[in-house]
């Protein structure tokens, strides 16, 4: 199930909560931005026009009309800005339908006036002055009261580049802390998914060891949000291993249901006059015995997966004992070597199957004398194996010959048993194992069977 | 000898019976588990053929009752069932050998005469006392190389014997063993049988021990 975020696919769970996150953080984030700039500038901008009310209030302080009806200064303002030219800081004074004095700093230029109205209030507001500088300048009109008729309009401007430029350098730190901000966040959140979602990814790994048959089902202890998805995975497993082993004891029942009459018509064909017939019923009931018996070890075969694991040396144990039972005649001296306690990756039945089939052989072949040989191999200490060594004393089997034993010997003759030796149905069990076999001379003279086989670590 | 077979389809019961019958032993059959495992427990058996799928008991856990209860009569296990875990498993439940369905009837025969005579400790098929051979493989009497021609009934009197050579053998006990349940017992006739037995023969290797019963030894080991 995909979701598409602004037309794009996001993949993983950790992608959609990180996008998210994102998003948010950096919608957050901006509007903070944006009311920090404007509230800076708005204390900047506040500032500035104080500061031009109090120059305002310092030359109003100043002004008197002399003697010769002129307007001066008591005395000479003490900003050295206002004489440097164009410095960015102006005054000037004009009356009204008469002569204008202006700070130093104008030069040669002179500020707007605009006489049309009075207004005694201070007004604020943006010109273009000298050398496109952008000035903000308070003005008002006034009167003196040496000279009560006369109204002079007295304009302060400063620069507000000072406003731009702290604005400009304020808004610089916040954009940089904002984004510092919003890398950690969302490097935060990086972490926390992780953090969070780990549960999801150790799921996912026992799933893998359940699936290569490391262990048998999904590690209950995870939080509580997620535990149900694991018991219902569990189910989910137990279901699955209902499911194959009913269908594997159906196969088994129909093949076990068909041997018993395939006795029967192989009985009562022996007695039969007919030698024609007897041959083709004995032939055919052959035939058919061989599928059952083929098709019915392939249904057994579990080719690893989901096994519990089986006891090696148990195993063969139990093996020894059954052989040396079915052939009480040859005093069968069977050595057991198993140095390590091995557990097989794959299920008992498999493993009987495989040592089952080859002690067998051993014993059919054997004078006395059968060597199991059981030894750990240590060159992959990740995926764990073992050699399972199977030999006997009897004639052997030239090198020549090894490939032609795998062959799928069909037992058409049940007077001498074991045409085939069941090689076959060793290497398939086997491999599908994730093992493999194979044939060499044995010390002792015979034939020696090697089979590697995982083992659980 | 007397075996046990218990096997719960009909035909091939019935083939088993007869093959058995036909080579010379006295045959109990049964088709489910509860009533083969009472017979096991309450009459003697020189073996028992037991499959391992019955209704009612199945045939591990008949096996193992009979081993717990001190039965030992060898037991042929006959099953469909060949997996090697399987077969451990009825080896282990204590069965003395094991033969996959579907089976060869000579190989059956081959392999309950050699759990008999195992059992009885005689290690060659040819079982001799004095002159007197018993082929076991063909269920043949001779004497100094001579075909004995006997009876169905003489022939099981004699192999028992022969199988069980210088033990004391109860009129009871031989009754039981060349007898299957359904016939109907006279303990006279075994006595008839002893005698002409024993007028077959040239030399003579049956002998009568007074109130006990009957005795099979070769001439030279009884001086």
């Amino acid at each position: 199930m995909r979701e598409r975020l602004f037309g794009l696919r996001i993949k993983t769970l950790t992608g959609r909560l990180l996008i998210a996150a994102a998003l948010w953080t950096v919608l957050v984030l901006a509007v903070g931005g944006v009311v920090l700039s404007v509230t800076f500038q708005n204390y900047v901008e506040n500032d500035f026009n104080q500061r031009l009310t109090e120059q305002m209030d310092d030359v109003l302080g100043l002004m008197e009309v002399n003697t010769q009806d002129q307007l001066q200064f008591r005395r000479n303002l003490s900003d050295q800005r206002y004489d440097t030219p164009y410095s960015g800081h102006y005054w000037q004074i004009t009356e009204k339908d008469g002569d204008t004095i202006r700070s130093r700093s104008l030069w040669d230029t002179e500020l707007q006036v605009n006489h049309s109205h009075t207004q005694f209030t201070i007004l604020l507001h943006d010109i273009s002055g000298p050398e496109d500088q952008m000035l903000r300048i308070a003005e008002r009109d006034v009167t003196l009261p040496e000279a009560p008729e006369r109204v002079f309009r007295v304009q302060i401007a400063s620069h507000l580049e000072e406003v731009q430029s702290a604005v400009e350098a304020y808004d610089q730190i916040v954009i940089w802390s904002l984004i510092l901000i919003a890398v950690a966040i969302i490097i935060a959140v990086f972490a926390q998914v992780r953090f969070a979602l780990s549960p999801i990814r150790r799921v996912r790994r026992s799933l893998k060891d359940v699936r290569q048959g490391r262990i048998p089902r999904l590690d209950e202890e995870l939080p509580d949000d997620i535990a149900p998805l694991a018991d219902e995975i569990n189910a989910l497993i137990k279901h699955n291993e209902q499911i194959i082993s009913r269908a594997r004891t159906h196969v088994g029942n129909l093949a076990h249901a068909l041997k018993t009459p395939l006795s029967v018509l192989s009985n009562e064909a022996e007695n039969l006059k007919d030698e024609r017939l007897k041959e083709q019923i004995t032939t055919q009931t052959a035939t058919m015995q061989s599928h059952i018996n083929h098709h019915l070890k392939r249904a057994r075969i579990a080719g690893g997966g989901a096994g519990h694991g089986a006891n090696i040396r148990t195993s063969i144990e139990g093996l020894k004992s059954a052989i040396e039972r079915l052939f009480t005649e040859k005093n069968l001296k069977i050595s057991l070597d198993i140095r390590d306690n091995l557990i097989f990756a794959g299920e008992k039945e498999d493993l009987d199957e495989i040592i089952g089939n080859l002690m067998d052989n051993a014993a059919k072949w054997c004078k006395s004398n059968i060597a199991v040989t059981v030894t750990a191999l240590p060159d992959a200490p990740l995926r764990p194996r073992c050699e399972i060594s199977v030999e006997d004393d009897g004639k052997g089997v030239a090198a020549k010959d090894f490939d032609s034993l795998f062959e799928r010997g069909m037992r058409l003759d049940e007077q001498t048993p074991g045409t085939g030796l069941g090689l076959n149905i060793v290497r398939e069990i086997a491999e599908l194992s994730g093992g493999a076999v194979r044939l060499d001379k044995s010390n002792l003279g015979g034939l020696r069977v090697i089979v590697s086989l995982p083992t659980k670590g | 000898m007397r075996v046990l077979v218990v096997e719960d389809d009909d035909a091939l019961r019935e083939q088993l019976v007869s093959a058995l019958k036909d080579t010379g032993y006295a045959v109990d059959s049964s088709g489910d588990g509860e009533d083969g495992h009472f017979l096991g427990e309450t009459e003697p058996y020189d073996a028992a053929i037991l499959d391992l799928g019955l209704p009612v008991m199945d045939g591990a856990s008949i096996l193992k009752k009979w081993r717990a209860n001190g039965k030992d009569f060898p037991v042929l296990v006959l099953t469909a069932r060949d997996t090697w875990s399987e077969k451990v498993e009825g080896l282990d439940a204590g069965a003395d050998d094991y033969l996959t369905k579907p089976f060869n009837m000579e190989e059956l025969l081959a392999r309950l005469r050699a759990l008999i005579r195992r059992s009885a400790g005689i290690a060659s098929s040819l079982i001799t006392a004095g002159d007197v051979v018993l082929d076991t493989r063909n269920a043949k009497v001779s004497e100094n190389g001579m075909t004995i021609k006997l009876t169905a009934q003489e022939f099981k009197l004699l192999s028992y014997m022969m199988h069980h050579q210088g033990k004391v053998v109860t009129r009871t006990t031989l009754t039981e063993h060349i007898y299957d349940q359904d016939f109907d017992r006279d303990s006279n006739t075994i006595e008839v049988f002893i005698n002409r037995i024993r007028r077959k023969l040239t030399t003579s290797i049956i002998h009568t021990e007074r109130g006990l019963g009957y005795r099979l030894e070769a001439p030279e080991t009884a001086q």
